[in-house]
């Protein structure tokens, strides 16, 4: 059989594959410009597999995008310290490494392309991602993205963190409630980031025709979530603590990082029609680790100018927004507008409606679809300075239950999402 | 007597009788040339109609605003049918000229035919226009999402102002093609252009003169206060 993407790998890198032939276990990070942090992520790793598979034999892949501050050098230089003190066997073989560049559309898509690609090509049983930027990485994560596949035969592991309750909030607004009430299973950080995937799993990425859309880009995360789920795999979710990860990259703007997620999100939708309109309700996924209260790291909230945004937007754009909604929820988003900044609340039943509408215009092709996703952005800015100032005394605990609201809304409003869509 | 009222009156009635046996198929060569005109003009009117809406003409028009625009000028009915009312009078026209000329009468003769060379020009402008309309339009909607996005408080305006621009732009080049007032529009549209240029130039010079150092210091400059501005906004 010849195997897909044959090209993505150069000559060096496949001379390392033939000589290392066999793998049990690929941990891959994928990276661009991570000096500060990456070597951190690369002990972290190294002490995990160590500590946690002495018996295995294991390889590191790093899928650089370019850096010019001498990450991939990093990576090489990075040595395995001293593990006696955390372990009790020592490994049978030592961690192999490749450094590899990606090739294609730039972005972390392409990046995590390259590590599917070596998984397959060394027939990897079991793998994990990483990011790079990452500062709260343990060795420990790698024992609880993996282990859920080498010994319990799922063969993909979402993260699961404690994060700040004003942080993640396209997840917490989008796309969490919404894979949720579309596929069915609850998975609380679809776009977490980090993964553990089985490698026919990652074979089975390989085979999809999807590198040259967004998923290349910020859109990896929630593909590699849907698809699993849509295809029928065996899906659950790690507790892995607190996630903290060094300031995004300037250049990752909202406008990006919003249409891409939201694009691709929607363009499941209609790869995988078929599957979502069957499912009713949703159910709990298995999910491992055990959950401990963290400290966070706190975050700016600037409510004022995401209400200023919301109310421009409206303003600006409802002969637009006219054109996806019904009249009587651009009526009310207009009247929101005029409501001071204590008063402002944009209520889950009129979000939900939002983002159903918005679905069915993207189906519709209503719009072109940038301009389509970049037109709801005011709108969502509007929900998260709702949902904050709804939320600036609660404690998570209240937050999440605020949360499961609105996906139990998700939910009920699933039936007028399928019947406008089979609408002709 | 008799020969008064021969001469005066019979002869000039035979001879009137003549011409009009003479022209008399010409008249029924023009209302044949009408009626064919009108049959083929339903005909094509109803195949532009349905092709109109297999190629699902009034959801794009939809989209870009012309249903709206047709609205506002008063025209009801959905655009396929506006377009295609609108080439059957085109065609009944054509025809009108094509059954005048069938008369052949030597006056209209430089007429009909200065008409059939405006033709072309006539639809080669129009075709320019709409594509024109069609791009101010795609343009006008990124400008104002991108403007809104950036927060930008004059979001429309500017959007406007560019789509404004466009039209201008097409609007020239089309009636240039047409033939009317080639050297007016051009002049017309260089005053204008400049002007609006000149303008936004010396507004921004002394008025926006904070906004640009801002918006300049914001894209090239001062990465720390980027850091700084970071909020929930860019948290996935």
């Amino acid at each position: 059989m010849v195997k897909s993407g044959v090209d993505l790998l150069n000559d060096s890198v496949k001379r390392k594959i033939d000589k290392i032939k066999e793998v049990d276990i690929l941990v891959g990070i994928p990276s661009y410009n991570n000096s500060n942090t990456i070597s951190h992520v690369v002990r972290a790793v190294n002490a995990g597999l160590a500590k946690y598979y002495p018996d295995a034999k294991c390889v590191l892949v790093n899928s650089d995008g370019g850096s010019r501050d001498g990450t991939p050098d990093i990576v090489n230089q990075t040595e395995v310290e001293n593990l006696d003190m955390i372990l009790v066997d020592h490994p049978v073989y030592l961690v192999s490494k490749i450094i590899t560049p990606y090739h294609g559309v730039p972005g972390k898509g392409s990046a995590f392309r390259t590590i599917f690609k070596i998984a397959e090509d060394l027939n990897v049983k079991a793998c994990c991602v990483v990011d790079s930027d990452l500062r709260s990485i343990t060795p420990e994560w790698i024992e609880l993205l993996l282990d859920p596949i080498t010994d319990k035969g799922f063969d993909y592991v979402a993260p699961l963190y404690s994060r700040h309750k004003f942080d993640g909030t396209i997840t917490n607004s989008i796309v969490y409630p919404m894979t949720r009430a579309l596929y069915g299973k609850r998975i609380r950080q679809p776009i977490g980031g980090e993964f553990g995937f089985s490698g026919k799993l990652a074979s089975h990425y390989l085979t999809k025709d999807v590198w040259e859309t967004d998923v290349a880009r910020y859109g990896i995360d929630i593909w590699m979530t849907t698809t699993a789920i849509g295809d029928g795999f065996k899906v659950c979710q790690s507790y892995l603590g607190a996630k903290i990860h060094d300031a995004k990259d300037p250049g990752s703007d909202l406008t990006s990082m919003y249409t891409q997620v939201i694009s691709s999100l929607y363009n499941f939708m209609i790869s995988y029609q078929k599957t979502w309109q069957q499912i009713i309700g949703s159910e709990n996924i298995p999910t491992f680790g055990f959950r401990f209260k963290v400290g966070l790291e706190p975050i700016q909230v600037n409510i004022e100018r995401m209400v200023n945004n919301f109310r421009l937007g409206v303003d600006a754009l409802n002969s637009f927004i006219a054109k996806v909604l019904p009249r009587q929820d651009l009526v009310e988003l207009i009247q929101l507008t005029k409501l001071d900044l204590h008063q402002f609340n944009l209520p889950d039943k009129l979000w939900v409606r939002i983002v159903y509408n918005y679905a069915i215009a993207f189906y519709r092709r209503v719009w072109p679809v940038e301009q389509l996703m970049k037109s709801m952005i005011p709108l969502y800015l509007g929900r998260t300075a709702s949902f904050v100032i709804e939320n600036k005394d609660s404690d998570a605990d209240e937050v999440e239950k605020k949360i499961e609201a609105l996906c139990e809304e998700f939910e009920k409003q699933k039936p007028n999402l399928i019947h406008l869509w089979n609408k002709r | 007597m008799q020969d008064f009222f021969n001469s005066a009156i019979l002869i000039p009635l035979e001879n009137l009788l003549a011409q009009v046996y003479e022209f008399l198929p010409n008249i029924f060569a023009m209302m044949l040339i009408l009626i064919i005109g009108i049959i083929i003009g339903i005909i094509i009117k109803r195949i532009l109609i349905l092709f109109l809406k297999v190629v699902k003409f009034d959801q794009l028009s939809f989209r870009i605003g012309f249903d709206n625009i047709l609205g506002k000028s008063g025209i009801r009915g959905k655009p396929s049918e506006v377009i295609g009312v609108f080439v059957y009078w085109v065609l009944f026209f054509v025809f009108i000229m094509l059954a005048i000329n069938a008369l052949h009468l030597a006056a209209l003769d430089t007429l009909i035919s200065d008409f059939f060379l405006f033709i072309p020009n006539l639809f080669a402008g129009l075709g320019l226009f709409f594509i024109g309309f069609l791009t101010s339009v795609f343009i006008e909607r990124t400008v104002l999402i991108a403007a809104v996005n950036a927060e930008f408080k004059f979001a429309k305006f500017l959007a406007r102002g560019v789509q404004l621009l466009i039209l201008i732009f097409f609007l020239a080049i089309a009636l240039d093609q047409i033939g009317i007032g080639e050297n007016i529009v051009v002049a017309a549209f260089t005053i204008i252009f400049g002007g609006i240029v000149l303008a936004l130039a010396l507004a921004l010079g002394l008025g926006g003169k904070e906004l640009a150092k801002q918006w300049l210091e914001k894209q090239f400059g001062k990465k720390e206060k980027d850091e700084a501005e970071k909020d929930i906004r860019s948290h996935l």
